[in-house]
């Protein structure tokens, strides 16, 4: 089942000095089983959207429609907790999330939240652990002593121990070296190829988009600006521009080329492509 | 949420005869009328701090509803001190007696009494903060405290921790949010439950608060060494403050206030 | 002379095992110079070491030929200027011009040149209309841009970046690795830059790679991206434009490699002016 969103408003603060509308009317339709990125400017209204995902915020106007909750304005937090089980939401830098003494209770936390007995939450703990590349080892050890990145997938593990059919992970690896960047991208497009579970990822990182999503959403303002799939998307870099989003390495060259003369078409996202393009257009050196 | 309606002690950027003032000129204000808010110089003193609330309230542009709202998390305070007040003073004249309960005249003056007292701080110290910009405010005090670092009293280092503490409220209510957000994504219930979940989530809370403010003291004292900062050096300052004729008749008209309350209470 | 030189520096937060040991490179005056390594390699600690922060276990610092020391450091911090990871925690006035008097201040700079050097400095990185916003009003790369302009009124010879752009979005990181060019080539300025960023390691002029705590490679961008499998190793990538000149040489297309976007670029508008 989709996630649908029907004209969701969203204003912070109704009815003070400092009210802001930070969403206008956001029409979607997120497909099932597939990466969706969620891109745009800070302020554009990505933080506000994820957290009405899995009722952190109610809308002021509008509904939502998803894993079949049906959320719409004056709804109490309450009838939806059981919503936050379903979908798991990921927050910017999760290592600060953390706080018990042993990592083994930590990933346990949300479980036994959810009413889940000691026993079977410690159970799941120990399924979750690899998947995120940590081993047994760590159960019994503090989250504090560990490095940055480890910190950050314990993080993960107890959103993951959850089983969540929809995983919302805002700027997940914002902040990481490139190898873990990439070894936290591979986890997640597990989760999604194996698992079929929904990926919503926000993120500045172009590169990611482009090489890990099904879907884009593009949000500015407050208003969805574009809604569609990867391809389609890079292939048309004005729009990135348009939202001042800096465009992958790829089609920076390919811009920069076009700008010269060189005739390459839109459809070309890929390096050995943009290369036999280009040999048709020079003299080699033989 | 909750966070966000904070009104007491945010600064409004407004263009005012208030705002102008000399920060340390609006501190003595202030002084002055706390200690003439707590003599007890009986109705007339009250009317006449009140007239002068008024007036500075209506000079400040501030909106009335912005400082009544500054006293919204005080109305349970006040509740709870009429209770206590009903069921604990029994002088003057009983007004209502029902069986076993009663209220008696005291018990309500004296509420109303102190309750009064704490809406005049509290609009004078939102008038004060919502015209000072936090810096200016520290400045103020840091000038108001260099006689006293003859003595010992380390005004400049007391200044800059109140800054700092001032620069990161809002930083702090922010990450507050964000780990409550983050907690209750892994189903901590904050406002529902019992006792130990009440304590669990909580510390769910507290200790991600503290570790982070740890980093984050750790890095602000490295930056702040690394462009040179050393408190037991001598600095310039950037801002400078200068008292004008009318912080002198503002200083000037609290302490008339202040005289007319001693002597009503002397007299 | 040289700018930063290092020999034989040993560090431990533990005592027991070494995060930095024996390092030791020499950064000549003006150079712009990179430093890459895996998370963990010790790139942040030599630069809380080269700023005085924290003192070594052994070895010697010198900048501009002095030696660095407990009673040399506050001297020594009129010549050197870090710009920190996250811009939040360096942010210590409550609005831009105060953030930027903070350092002045400490510099006992006369309170009647403050505000025309506030001025030229914020103008330099693009701040100007933003004297009077408050932290929380700006976003991560404004932050970091106070930041810069807070050292460029120090005016100090050696700036050190400290995975400045890491926190930032990237528009936030061009906008910052354009100044941090602009500082490059404008004055005779030696620029010390800790990152993940490939593309402004390309940019660079030297380059040292650390790995646990030792210095394995030291060089220019392209004598360092020619030890492809050894960063690969480390977990480091060589990037984009190095791999598609790398394919265009494959191809006979161009006949040598480069490592950034333009000079690609440039490479094959020459070849088509050619036709």
């Amino acid at each position: 089942m989709s996630i649908e969103i029907n004209h969701l408003e969203h204003t912070y603060n109704a009815g003070t000095p400092f009210s802001h509308q930070a969403l206008k009317g956001i029409d979607l339709s997120i497909p099932e089983g597939k990466v969706t990125a969620i891109i745009g400017q800070t302020g554009s209204g990505k933080s506000t959207l994820v957290q009405h995902l899995n009722g952190l915020l109610i809308p002021s106007a509008g509904t939502l429609d998803i894993c079949g909750f049906h959320i719409q304005p004056l709804l109490k937090i309450k009838d939806i907790k059981q919503l936050r089980k379903e979908v798991g939401l990921v927050f910017q830098f999760p290592e600060y999330q953390l706080f018990e003494e042993t990592i083994e209770k930590d990933i346990a936390f949300g479980p036994k939240n959810f009413g889940i007995e000691e026993e079977k939450a410690n159970e799941l703990v120990r399924k979750i652990l690899p998947m995120v590349g940590l081993d047994e080892s760590y159960l019994q050890r503090s989250p504090f002593e560990l490095s940055g990145g480890q910190k950050r997938r314990v993080a993960i593990a107890g959103i993951l121990v959850l089983d969540p059919q929809v995983l919302v992970l805002d700027e997940p690896t914002a902040g990481l070296d490139p190898q873990g960047a990439k070894e936290m991208m591979t986890l997640f497009m597990d989760l999604n190829k194996k698992q079929g579970k929904t990926i919503l990822l926000v993120s500045h990182d172009m590169e990611h988009v482009m090489r890990y999503c099904d879907h884009v959403i593009v949000l500015d303002h407050g208003k969805v600006l574009q809604e569609n799939d990867v391809r389609t998307f890079f292939e048309h870099p004005e729009w990135m521009i348009e939202v001042g989003i800096n465009p992958p390495a790829i089609i920076r060259l390919k811009m920069m080329l076009q700008e010269k003369g060189f005739k390459i078409p839109d459809s070309i996202l890929d390096m050995p492509s943009l290369v036999e393009c280009i040999k048709g257009q020079v003299n080699g050196h033989e | 949420m909750v966070m966000n309606n904070i009104a007491l002690g945010r600064y409004m950027p407004l263009d005012s005869v208030i705002h102008h003032l000399d920060p340390r000129a609006k501190i003595m204000v202030l002084l002055f009328l706390m200690i003439a808010v707590f003599i007890p110089a009986g109705a007339v003193g009250y009317v006449v701090i009140a007239a002068f609330i008024v007036v500075a309230l209506f000079l400040s542009k501030l909106q009335i509803s912005y400082a009544l709202r500054a006293m919204k998390p005080m109305i349970w305070m006040m509740i709870f001190l009429l209770v206590i007040n009903t069921l604990v003073i029994k002088t003057g004249t009983p007004w209502i007696q029902w069986g076993w309960f009663s209220v008696y005249s005291d018990a309500i003056y004296q509420t109303l009494y102190i309750v009064v007292r704490l809406m005049f701080m509290i609009i004078l110290t939102t008038i004060l903060t919502a015209t000072t910009k936090p810096l200016d405010l520290t400045l103020g005090i840091e000038k108001l405290l260099k006689p006293f670092e003859k003595i010992g009293l380390p005004a400049h280092i007391i200044a800059m921790m109140i800054s700092i503490a001032l620069r990161f409220i809002p930083t702090l209510i922010e990450e507050t949010q964000r780990i409550m957000n983050a907690q209750a994504s892994r189903g901590v219930d904050f406002e529902n439950g019992g006792l130990k979940e009440k304590i669990f989530s909580i510390l769910s809370l507290i200790v991600p608060l503290f570790v982070s403010s740890f980093d984050r003291a750790e890095q602000l004292a490295n930056a702040m060494e690394a462009r040179g900062y050393d408190p037991n050096r001598q600095r310039t300052r950037y801002k400078v403050l200068k008292m004008k004729t009318k912080d002198i008749f503002g200083m000037a008209m609290s302490v008339v206030i202040l005289g007319v309350c001693l002597g009503i209470w002397i007299l | 002379m040289d700018a930063i030189k290092v020999s034989g520096l040993s560090f431990s937060y533990d005592g027991k095992k070494d995060v930095l040991s024996d390092v030791a490179f020499s950064i000549p005056k003006g150079c712009y110079t990179t430093i890459i390594g895996h998370n963990g390699s010790g790139k942040s600690t030599i630069a809380k070491l080269l700023i005085g922060l924290m003192s070594p276990k052994q070895g010697s610092i010198e900048i501009l030929g002095q030696s660095l020391n407990e009673e040399s450091v506050y001297k020594l911090r009129d010549h050197v200027g870090i710009v920190f990871q996250n811009p939040d925690n360096q942010f210590i006035g409550s609005t831009v011009a105060d953030d930027i008097a903070f350092g002045l201040e400490n510099h006992c700079v006369p309170q009647e040149q403050m505000q025309d050097i506030i001025e030229d400095v914020a103008g330099r990185v693009g701040m100007l209309d933003f004297l009077n916003s408050e932290p929380t009003k700006l976003s991560g790369g404004q932050k970091q841009r106070v930041a810069i302009a807070g050292i460029l009124a120090i005016e100090p010879e050696i700036i050190i970046f400290d995975e400045s752009t890491s926190m930032l979005d990237p528009q936030g990181k061009a906008s910052i690795n354009e100044q941090i060019q602009k500082l490059h080539s404008e004055k005779d300025r030696t620029i010390l830059s800790i990152t993940h960023d490939m593309e402004e390691v390309a940019q660079s002029e030297y380059v040292i790679v650390l790995k646990d705590g030792h210095v394995v490679l030291t060089g220019t961008p392209m004598e360092i991206f020619a030890h492809e499998k050894e960063l690969a190793s480390m977990m480091l990538d060589i990037p984009f434009a190095l791999k598609v000149s790398k394919e265009l040489t494959k191809e006979k297309i161009t006949n040598q490699e480069v490592c950034t976007l333009e000079e690609v670029v440039n490479q094959l508008c020459q070849l088509k002016s050619t036709i």
